[in-house]
């Protein structure tokens, strides 16, 4: 017989169960920790990328506008051919009712990443806007910008004075003549120079003004660009590229534009003064009878009425809603030394100004756009295809007043909502006490500018981005990109 | 013939029990084993609890100035209080529509527009010291003129030293600067401070003017 002895060691059970638990617990623990720290920092990086990949989009979206720019203000070719020849090429990718899609893939400067920049332009021969996107990715988070820009006039100030001037620092007459501009103002009546959104006065030459009466921030105005990165360009070679207007497309419209005041030709082309003058007798208020649409009037050297822009001649003053084109023809005129005065008031596109305040901005109201009575005197109603020149459209912005190759010297009253442009010189002087010479909108000048006010009398230029940014200016001329929004 | 281990052996089976010592040692050894897991899993719960307050600072703090900076990247125009607890927003509803705000005119841009306002609020004490800030909130006004709000931290938000939570430079940017702290001892006071720029993309224009005024 052989005796087995069998041992039970039940007490080893209960401690394999307390130190499985224990086991349990303390890897739940540590996978709980290590689970909520890898999420957390999972969500860090995501955010992290996040940030980095919205700066990489923002950062395309910006060199694609710059891009844009330099096709923009290239001085041959169509945009969208100038995008596709650009040192950094775009592909064209699409075309559809949208606009025509370009992109490409941006490396430098970013370091170690790329983003593509797509611009979509409108489907037109001179797109005035565009929409420009970037897109980068940075781990797996993928980001994008989106911002619209305008073709836009490039250089926003109330007076623009492309003219390179000269040193003298005295604001006299001569001084305005010599292409500076001379702010010529005491204490008797405000003259101003409102920049509002831009500058005050943008100029290649000088700008001078008299010490004793005003003290001006320098950031309310840039001058003697001239010959530095931010110089103008000159703008006012008429018959050349770098015209800013191409006046026999807005002659095409007066020719085009009937009007039976005018004694011989029926429309708004005036030969002369003397059939300006009869014709402007008869619109005897700015606001409810005014002429409208684009008013050629030629002048010549020889006109027997050119110092007949009288208030004795024209009481009720020059009233017109559109665009007035003083056309000196013929030879003898001069950009600077020759001029006609004018005493009667000229109100071109009048801005009510019952609630002036020449001290508050905000009262600076503007008649642009003009609302033309008719839509036959609307010009961008009148086809002047068959004249050989592209119609002006609704988004493009007309200017006020233009004259050419001699000075229209404003002495009397004047109300213009609008952009006054002329390749000579300029001179408003305010010369009677209770007068308001008021233009709202922009001065552009060729030949330097003379601006005066030193009677009990009121002078304000205030910059209006309404009724500049669109101009209606030749070949895109003085446009740059001009960022309106960003995207959400 | 097998036999049990007591029928085999009935002097044995006495001897197979513990002694009293051996017991104590058992239970001793017993207990400390117990309490050594439960140390740990009281001490891990601590832990627990500020690894996952701080993740959650972390995240309030990163989520709030993230929404805020969003938020001004497009607003149209910006401004903050006197006591720097509130920071206004304005923004264009219709880009396509020139609207007037504000009692201004319209002014031919219709981009630029202040159709209506958001607000980014601190709400309570203004203070450093984490026990005066338990009830402070950050809530987000997505109009102003409507009374909804939404919470972005519920509680424990305080100031930087010497600073306010929004400061604004040019009417463009907007410095946000803020802390998140809790009162709780025990896991050791966790706390985050968190400051961000915010800067307007869409931001106002400045006016220049040049002028003589008798």
């Amino acid at each position: 017989m052989k005796t087995i002895i069998l041992k039970n060691h039940r007490e080893r059970g209960g401690s394999l169960i307390v130190l499985c638990l224990v086991t349990v617990t303390v890897v739940t623990i540590a996978a709980g920790i290590t689970a909520l720290v890898a999420q957390g920092s999972k969500v860090t990086l995501s955010r992290s990328n996040m940030i980095s990949a919205q700066e990489f989009a923002q950062g395309a979206a910006v060199i694609a506008c710059t891009d844009l720019n330099t096709a923009l203000t290239k001085a041959v070719g169509t945009l969208g051919n100038n995008l596709q020849t650009a040192n950094n090429p775009y592909s064209r990718v699409s075309s559809s009712a949208a606009g025509v899609l370009y992109q490409r893939t941006i490396a430098a400067p970013f370091s170690n990443q790329t983003a593509t920049a797509t611009i979509l332009l409108p489907n037109t021969n001179a797109p005035s806007s565009a929409k420009i996107t970037g897109s980068a990715t940075v781990g797996s988070v993928t980001q994008t910008a989106t911002v619209n820009v305008r073709m836009a006039w490039g250089y926003p100030a109330a007076i623009v004075s492309v003219n390179d001037g000269s040193t003298d620092t005295s604001n006299t007459k001569a001084n305005g003549q010599a292409g500076n501009v001379a702010i010529d103002g005491d204490k008797l009546g405000p003259i101003i120079v409102d920049g509002g959104s831009g500058l005050a006065v943008l100029a290649n030459g000088r700008i001078n003004y008299d010490t004793n009466y005003m003290t001006i921030p320098d950031s309310s105005y840039s001058m003697t660009n001239q010959g530095t990165a931010n110089q103008i360009p000159d703008y006012t070679a008429q018959g050349t590229s770098n015209t800013l207007f191409e006046l026999n497309r807005f002659i095409a419209v007066a020719d085009l534009m009937t009007n039976g005041y005018n004694p011989t030709t029926k429309n708004n082309h005036f030969t002369n003064l003397s059939t300006f003058i009869t014709a402007a007798k008869l619109y005897t208020n700015a606001f409810t009878k005014a002429m409208e649409g684009v008013v050629v009037v030629d002048v010549k050297m020889t006109d027997l009425d050119l110092a007949n822009l009288t208030t004795a001649t024209l009481p009720n003053g020059i009233n017109i809603k559109g665009t007035l084109l003083l056309n000196f023809t013929g030879s003898g005129w001069d950009p600077v030394s020759e001029k006609i005065m004018v005493t009667a008031a000229i109100n071109v596109n009048a801005a009510n100004l019952s609630k002036l305040v020449p001290t508050d901005p905000s009262t600076y109201t503007s008649g642009y756009p003009p609302a033309y009575s008719t839509a036959s005197r609307n010009p961008t109603n009148i086809n002047i295809t068959s004249k050989g020149f592209e119609n002006f459209t609704a988004s493009d912005d007309m200017p006020a007043v233009i004259y050419s190759t001699a000075c229209l010297d404003i002495h009397g009253n004047c109300n213009i909502s609008g952009v006054l442009y002329t390749p000579c010189y300029v001179e408003m002087e305010n010369l009677k006490d209770g007068q308001t010479q008021y233009i709202k909108g922009m001065v552009i000048m060729g030949s330097g500018m003379y601006y005066k006010n030193t009677k009990a009398a009121t002078n304000i230029i205030s910059y209006d981005t309404a009724s500049v940014d669109a101009l209606a200016t030749f070949g895109n001329a003085g446009k740059q990109v001009s960022v309106s929004y960003w995207e959400q | 013939m097998i036999l049990s281990d007591a029928m085999a052996s009935p002097v044995r089976r006495n001897r197979s029990g513990v002694t009293l010592v051996e017991l104590l040692v058992a239970v001793a050894m017993g207990v400390l084993v117990v309490a050594g897991a439960m140390a740990f899993i009281y001490y891990a719960g601590y832990a627990v609890s500020g690894v996952t307050a701080q993740t959650l600072f972390n995240q309030q703090a990163g989520n709030s100035i993230e929404f805020i900076q969003s938020r001004v990247r497009f607003a149209t125009s910006i401004s903050n209080d006197v006591s720097g607890n509130i920071l206004t927003l304005g923004f264009d509803d219709n880009v396509a529509l020139d609207t007037t705000s504000a009692g201004f005119n319209t002014n031919g841009i219709p981009w630029d527009d202040k159709d209506h306002f958001e607000q980014f609020k601190f709400i309570g004490v203004n203070s450093t010291n984490a026990s005066d800030c338990a009830s402070n909130r950050l809530v987000y006004v997505a109009n102003t003129q409507s009374n909804s709000t939404k919470v972005l931290v519920p509680s424990g938000v305080r100031n930087l030293p010497g600073f306010k939570i929004f400061t604004m430079t040019n009417q463009v940017i907007a410095i946000i600067r803020f802390g998140i702290a809790d009162n709780y001892k025990t896991d050791k006071y966790q706390s985050i401070d968190i400051q961000g720029t915010g800067v307007s993309l869409n931001r106002v224009r400045t006016n220049n003017v040049l002028s003589i005024i008798p």
